[in-house]
């Protein structure tokens, strides 16, 4: 593995509400993000993917943890980002409608970072924006035209050319394509492969679509109510998953051929729903839908394991495993 | 051969919706039908028609759309020109629909329990029974869909349940009206995947124990593999490619149902496809031949003036394209 772009330790980010609770939005996160690869942030609605992107690009303030950027902590309290890591760490969200402004032209819109990341006369700065324009794939003629004038996946690229505009070197994709259709998501997916290689960016891909993550990322992590459930290299995730949510969510996904379906990890039906972030529940935070819940699972939280090498889980059934062999090891 | 009755029957719909004087020309010659007890999925990408085949299948187009030509047989009656009061019947009894937002689709002000009341007064108004009889039967209907504890869901608002709670209701009021068709649009995409999955397989369960006919809409093939025993695949306002679901799925033929599929991220992981160049023709003047000529590859001189019909390759499966049809 290369080097260490961003190093995520024991984030968390709680939002108080007005009745004196807090939703816990992400409790506890550490992750990894390794120069040139993506790593996929996988999970459903509500479970803390957005937050953490929010956090890492300085939207949110962290409520305890550290992000650590080339080695600065940029969570620290009263830490204020210089220009040029705000510059290296952009995002691009997920409906490119709202994002882009329907009363600028592209140009206006693609400007703005320019103007204030490195000041340039106008002649240079509409070159500089034909350019990024050519960078994603699209005409320069684009420039003068209106957001309601092109299509989703134009637009999107547009947000992708504007992220493009600082010279980042990790870009966060909050969900980039899941307000596209398929057809559309296929290109953007393959220019934004094209520009990692190219300009060996890093992606942090933020998604609820574990097929797009089998194809786009390097590694996955799958995100459960504000914690980590297991993280591992793309292909042994596919083929082995070892968390119980992990593979319901794999069971869950709608595939179209019977190759897709051979890797299902075979019937294991969805069951129950989500609980509230305000009062998870004690204990792991998945035991109430869990099939193998365990007693202890209702009481203890499980820790981060490492059982395989760069394959991490977060359950009972494996902690309890590993103690085991390092007992059966000391009595030999 | 067994006779096979069709609950529903699509003929020939074409259907233009006339926007700031201008004609757009949405549907055309759309052919489908649904038989008892089956479940039948459409499939396209936003802007197909989708919902315009919807709305017309419950006569609700809005105000700017016209129906150029075709029927829609319900039980061998055409309910685009039935009176008045056969209509609220065939709405009342005949056929329900379930949409993609459930929370936008109950009313949020009244409780489960009174719009349960509301849509069963109507749809068991001539068997005059009583609201005891009534809430039994929302009971059951819930206890169908595997909703624990009906009373407390009954006397819940919509915003004390979860997403998935609020499409079980919905699927539930359907169910104790004793409608025969299940209008589904997009009933999971609102959902996480793993609430969707139980969606899902409710409506497939309900389908197989005789309870209800299915059409569902959506733009994810994989649900439509799921959950339907006939599929038809839409591109454009027009159907280019049906027939069993497996079948289609197995071996599609239209270049269009191709390259979607190859456009879908796959869980084996083979990297994705370029995607369809172009984007979906402008309405206001479809092109003249096959609505697909101007983003296909196979495209032909013949393509570009006549339109193709369906073509039979077996298995009940039919496709509209001169590639299929000339065997190239």
């Amino acid at each position: 593995m290369g080097d260490i772009i961003l190093e995520i330790k024991d984030l968390k980010k709680y939002f108080p509400l007005a009745d004196g609770r807090t939703v816990k939005a992400v409790d506890g996160v550490s992750m990894k993000l390794y120069k040139g690869e993506t790593l996929g942030l996988v999970g459903e609605s509500g479970c803390g993917k957005s937050t953490i992107a929010y956090t890492v690009v300085g939207m949110y303030g962290a409520s305890g943890g550290e992000v650590l950027y080339k080695g600065t902590d940029l969570a620290k309290k009263g830490y204020k980002r210089t220009l040029k890591q705000k510059g290296e760490i952009q995002i691009v969200f997920q409906d490119p409608g709202s994002s882009l402004n329907s009363r600028r032209t592209i140009e206006k819109s693609m400007e703005v970072p320019l103007d204030i990341h490195d000041r340039m006369p106008k002649e240079k700065k509409t070159e500089r924006i034909e350019e990024l324009l050519e960078m994603v794939g699209l005409p320069k003629e684009y420039k003068s035209k209106m957001p309601r004038n092109i299509g989703g996946g134009e637009r999107q690229l547009i947000s992708v050319a504007r992220a493009l505009a600082t010279n980042p070197e990790m870009i966060i994709l909050d969900e980039p394509t899941s307000a596209l259709d398929v057809s559309v998501q296929a290109k953007v997916i393959n220019t934004l492969i094209e520009l990692q290689k190219k300009l060996e960016l890093s992606y942090l891909f933020i998604t609820h679509d574990l097929s797009l993550m089998r194809n786009v990322a390097t590694r996955v992590a799958i995100l459960y109510l504000g914690r980590l459930c297991e993280l591992a290299p793309t292909t042994e995730f596919f083929h082995g998953p070892l968390h119980p949510y992990t593979q319901m969510l794999l069971s869950s996904i709608p595939v179209v051929t019977e190759e897709e379906e051979a890797i299902k990890p075979g019937q294991i039906i969805s069951q129950g729903e989500i609980p509230s972030p305000v009062n998870a529940p004690k204990g792991c935070t998945f035991h109430t839908r869990c099939r193998d819940c365990m007693e202890i699972c209702k009481t203890e939280m499980p820790v981060m394991t490492e059982v395989e090498p760069e394959h991490f889980v977060c359950c009972h059934k494996y902690t309890a495993k590993q103690e085991k062999q390092e007992k059966q090891e000391k009595q030999k | 051969m067994e006779e096979k009755t069709n609950v529903l029957e699509v003929r020939d719909l074409s259907v233009s919706y006339t926007v700031a004087n201008v004609k757009t020309h949405v549907l055309e010659n759309v052919n489908f039908s649904v038989e008892k007890g089956k479940s039948v999925g459409i499939v396209g990408e936003s802007g197909c028609g989708k919902t315009t085949t919807m709305r017309a299948i419950l006569n609700v187009l809005p105000s700017n759309g016209t129906v150029e030509s075709g029927e829609i047989l319900y039980n061998g009656e055409n309910i685009l020109n039935m009176p008045n009061n056969k209509l609220q019947d065939y709405r009342q009894k005949g056929a329900g629909m379930i949409f993609q937002d459930p929370s936008s689709a109950l009313n949020p002000v009244i409780s489960i329990r009174n719009q349960f009341l509301e849509a069963l007064k109507y749809a068991h108004k001539d068997k005059k029974l009583t609201k005891a009889q009534l809430l039994e039967k929302a009971a059951k209907a819930l206890e169908q869909v595997s909703l624990a504890d009906p009373d407390r869901i009954l006397s819940s608002y919509p915003f004390q349940l979860s997403g998935g709670m609020r499409q079980r209701v919905c699927i539930a009021i359907t169910l104790a009206a004793e409608r025969q068709i299940l209008l589904a649009d997009e009933p999971g995409t609102a959902l996480d995947v793993t609430i969707q999955d139980q969606i899902l397989r409710l409506i497939k369960s309900l389908v197989e124990a005789g309870e209800l006919s299915v059409i569902m809409v959506t733009h994810s093939l994989g649900v439509i593999r799921q959950v339907t025993t006939a599929v038809n695949i839409m591109y454009a306002g027009t159907i280019v490619e049906g027939g069993d679901t497996k079948e289609v799925f197995g071996h599609p033929m239209h270049p269009y149902t191709q390259a979607l599929m190859d456009c879908l991220p796959k869980l084996t992981g083979n990297g994705i496809a370029k995607g369809i160049p172009g984007r979906i023709p402008d309405y206001s003047s479809p092109p003249g031949g096959c609505r697909f000529a101007p983003r296909c590859p196979y495209v032909t001189d013949r393509c570009l003036t006549e339109k193709p019909v369906p073509h039979e390759t077996g298995g009940g499966h039919w496709t509209s394209c001169f590639k299929a049809e000339e065997g190239r």
